[in-house]
């Protein structure tokens, strides 16, 4: 276990250093792609951890993990921002920088206030992915469109199950099984959402719906 | 033999800078579907303008004279100091302070000149040029800083030594200032999304206004020293922030394995910045500010995950 910390400490901040560019990107394709590379990180943490533990069960959830968020989830999000022509309506509230600001003043507070109560892990990945659910949260909090805040959603799942494999706590085949669910279930949510959205107001764009659609004809 | 190293370091690079110039230009072409001119190109085009005679206008002081000479002078005094394929502890002018300020010197002169001229395309470009200088500077100087505070060391020819011995898995903020770092390179050397280095259109150029009046060998010089900048840049983002393959002795063998490496490197980071001159578009002027406040907070962020 001692000799995977330093690549579990590398991904850990592939996937702040995703969250970072998550919350910069400006397309909805890029965020995709970039959640898919988010995924990509993670699944290698999960074989990783699986060959050095030998469990069969983490296998099976990181094949799991490889099948539902880097194949199944990108490819469907793909297919949504074609069908309703999405690509640039990941706008935000808050622009550029003061969003960076808010990620740099999030990542302040992670390691001020959360770092030590990590500290008897002995791992410093701890605060990184702390910073990234944070950071995923606020990317949810700050985009317009719909799509990105189901990204954000996604997103924030990965650094959830990464926490606590760095922490060291050993995860559960079922445990797997059931966040696999989850997204298949957010997605499929998701893309019913999506739809009535665009059928009613012929956009994906959560802050500039056309109010005057609201009631059925 | 470090201070023959320092020397030589001084004179490669006003040799190589505009064949990086050339090389950029051609994966330019070659990525818009040209075959484009050749990488020895800007070789011959510093050879022709310095055949040239010159056309100065009378209303202009000295500032108009100098500004070429000591903005060319600004880039070998950095030239010397920049790790290219060896770190050493002799770079009296590698501290990254320097390295800033002898860039904003340059930069000022510049300005300067630009307005010296009196005419309007000058004044808008040094106004344009001092904004966006005044704006990169803070994510060039956190950037460097960040590096600094992970290598414990403030002189750019020590720093790779420092930061090459530290494990991959702890240098996420080293990454995220090398971020930081590649938006002012694109700023600081009037690169795309900033600024177009290839046109005269009165509504888009910025460094081109500046140089505007001059011809002859002092557009020469300007020319050069836009070049050697670029080459100085490149070398500390490849030698700084991916600081791996550096010479660790000054042996013919070690130091022909590190050129090698240095060329791959510096190739890529060209590939880049030709890479993103033909997939995006110019910013508009006001939009540069969220750019170069980016590269500010990532370097803040970068410097917060050392520091807390």
């Amino acid at each position: 276990m001692i000799f995977i910390l330093p690549w579990l400490a590398i991904f850990a901040a592939s996937i702040f250093a995703l969250t970072l560019l998550m919350n910069l990107a400006r397309k909805n394709t890029t965020l995709v792609t970039l959640y898919l590379l988010q995924s990509l990180a993670l699944t290698f943490a999960l074989l990783l951890l699986s060959f050095s533990t030998g469990s069969g069960g983490l296998l099976f959830a990181a094949l799991l993990t490889l099948v539902v968020k880097v194949v199944m989830a990108p490819t469907f999000l793909f297919h949504l921002i074609r069908k309703y022509s999405g690509h640039f309506s990941a706008t935000s509230y808050l622009n550029t920088p003061l969003s960076l600001l808010a990620l740099a003043a999030i990542t302040a507070f992670t390691y001020a206030f959360v770092s030590p109560a990590f500290a008897h892990y002995g791992s410093s990945s701890a605060s990184v992915l702390f910073a990234s659910i944070l950071g995923t949260i606020f990317l949810m909090i700050n985009r317009r469109g719909a799509l990105a805040e189901v990204i954000g959603v996604l997103s924030l799942e990965n650094a959830v199950v990464f926490l606590p494999a760095v922490l060291g706590v050993e995860h559960s085949f079922a445990l797997e099984f059931a966040i696999a669910f989850d997204i298949a279930v957010w997605i499929a949510i998701a893309a019913g959402f999506l739809t009535m959205m665009y059928r009613q107001f012929g956009m994906i764009d959560g802050a500039t719906l056309k109010m005057t659609h609201l009631t059925e004809d | 033999m470090e201070t023959v190293f320092y020397t030589l370091q001084w004179i490669a690079v006003p040799l190589l800078s505009p064949g990086v110039l050339g090389l950029i230009r051609k994966i330019k072409a070659y990525m818009q579907g040209r075959r484009g001119a050749s990488i020895v190109q800007p070789y011959r085009d510093l050879a022709k303008l310095f055949k040239k005679d010159e056309v100065v206008s009378p209303d202009n002081s000295w500032i108009f004279s100098a500004a070429p000479y000591i903005v060319f002078g600004t880039t070998l005094a950095l030239a010397g100091s920049v790790p290219l394929v060896a770190a050493f502890p002799f770079a009296p002018t590698g501290d990254i302070l320097i390295f800033v300020y002898l860039l904003a010197a340059g930069t000022f002169f510049l300005a300067l000149a630009g307005m010296d001229t009196g005419g309007g395309f000058g004044g808008f470009g040094s106004s344009r040029e001092m904004m966006i200088a005044a704006l990169s500077e803070g994510g060039l100087i956190l950037a460097l800083v960040a590096a600094s505070f992970l290598a414990g060391a403030n002189n750019l020819a020590i720093m790779p030594d420092a930061l090459s011995a530290i494990p991959l898995s702890e240098l996420l903020p080293l990454f995220l200032a090398a971020g930081a770092f590649f938006i002012s390179l694109l700023s600081e050397n009037a690169r795309y999304p900033v600024d177009n280095p290839a046109t005269h259109l009165e509504l888009t150029m910025v460094h081109e206004a500046m140089i505007l009046e001059y011809s002859g060998p002092k557009l020469a010089l300007m020319e050069w020293a836009a070049s050697n900048k670029l080459l100085i840049f490149i070398a500390v983002f490849v030698n700084i922030f991916f600081p791996w393959g550096l010479a660790s002795s000054l042996a013919p063998a070690a130091l022909s394995l590190a050129l090698g490496i240095f060329l791959l490197k510096a190739c890529a980071a060209a590939f880049a910045i030709a890479f993103i001159e033909s997939t995006m578009a110019k910013f508009r002027i006001f939009r540069v500010p969220d750019l170069l406040f980016t590269s500010f907070v990532l370097s803040a962020i970068a410097i917060l995950l050392i520091v807390l």
